[in-house]
């Protein structure tokens, strides 16, 4: 369990300020979900933070296989579970 | 652990209450409780009755509406989101003698009071924008 937040991005970051505004802000512990349209970030990792996508939002999308390897793809349950983790949730929208 | 979700986005025009719906399977497959799923704004026509979905698409009013009896799961239409948008229940139907009532059984019409609530018993809660 930890206090650090786990941010959940869920806009494209060309059409909405979403995540620029969720990086204004996130500390250095915080992990990013992309997920929803916000899985458009992942093609680059939009910051140093622990940053997670959900899969089925990407191959939705057509982007799978094109995401930054050092993005970690998860599942719904993977999501659960990073919730589970973290104290706190913040989505961004 | 004890989820609660709230859930914004149209049905139609957003991924939020599809979203919202496996994130929700997805808990109770962990072994999770879901206490409440508040829908807001315009996420509240999820239990419009009238909706009618192309066969070959997944009806999400049923799907939530099932998921819920299924789980025993507190489903809240926010009362004055869901009057703006035409889904009101039997009580509200006649409160303002409209023509009939379209809200899905499963589905309660009620005040943000409800989500308050969720917030102060819950030990997390997620929130599905858009």
């Amino acid at each position: 369990m930890t206090d650090a937040i786990l941010h959940l991005v869920q806009q494209s970051p060309t059409a909405s300020s979403a995540l620029r505004d969720c990086l204004a802000v996130a500390g250095p512990a915080d992990s990013i979900v992309l997920m929803h349209d916000g899985v458009y970030a992942a093609m680059e990792k939009p910051s140093a933070h622990t940053c997670y996508a959900l899969q089925s939002d990407l191959e939705e999308r057509g982007l799978q296989g094109r995401t930054d390897p050092a993005v970690t793809l998860i599942d719904y349950s993977g999501l659960v579970e990073l919730c589970d983790q973290h104290r706190h949730n913040l989505s961004w929208f | 652990m004890k989820y609660s979700l709230l859930v914004l986005g149209s049905p139609q025009s957003t991924p939020a209450v599809r979203s919202a719906l496996r994130f929700a399977e997805a808990a109770v497959a962990s072994g999770h409780e879901l206490f409440r799923v508040f829908f807001f704004h315009d996420a509240v026509t999820t239990g419009n009755g009238y909706t009618v979905t192309p066969q070959d698409q997944e009806s999400l009013p049923q799907a939530w509406q099932t998921f819920g009896q299924a789980h025993n799961v507190d489903m809240v239409l926010c009362i004055s989101s869901a009057l703006r948008r035409g889904v009101v229940n039997t009580r509200e139907s006649d409160r303002y003698k409209l023509q009939g009532a379209n809200a899905l059984e499963g589905f309660d019409l009620s005040g943000l009071g409800q989500w308050v609530e969720a917030m102060l018993v819950s030990d997390r809660i997620v929130t599905f924008g858009g």
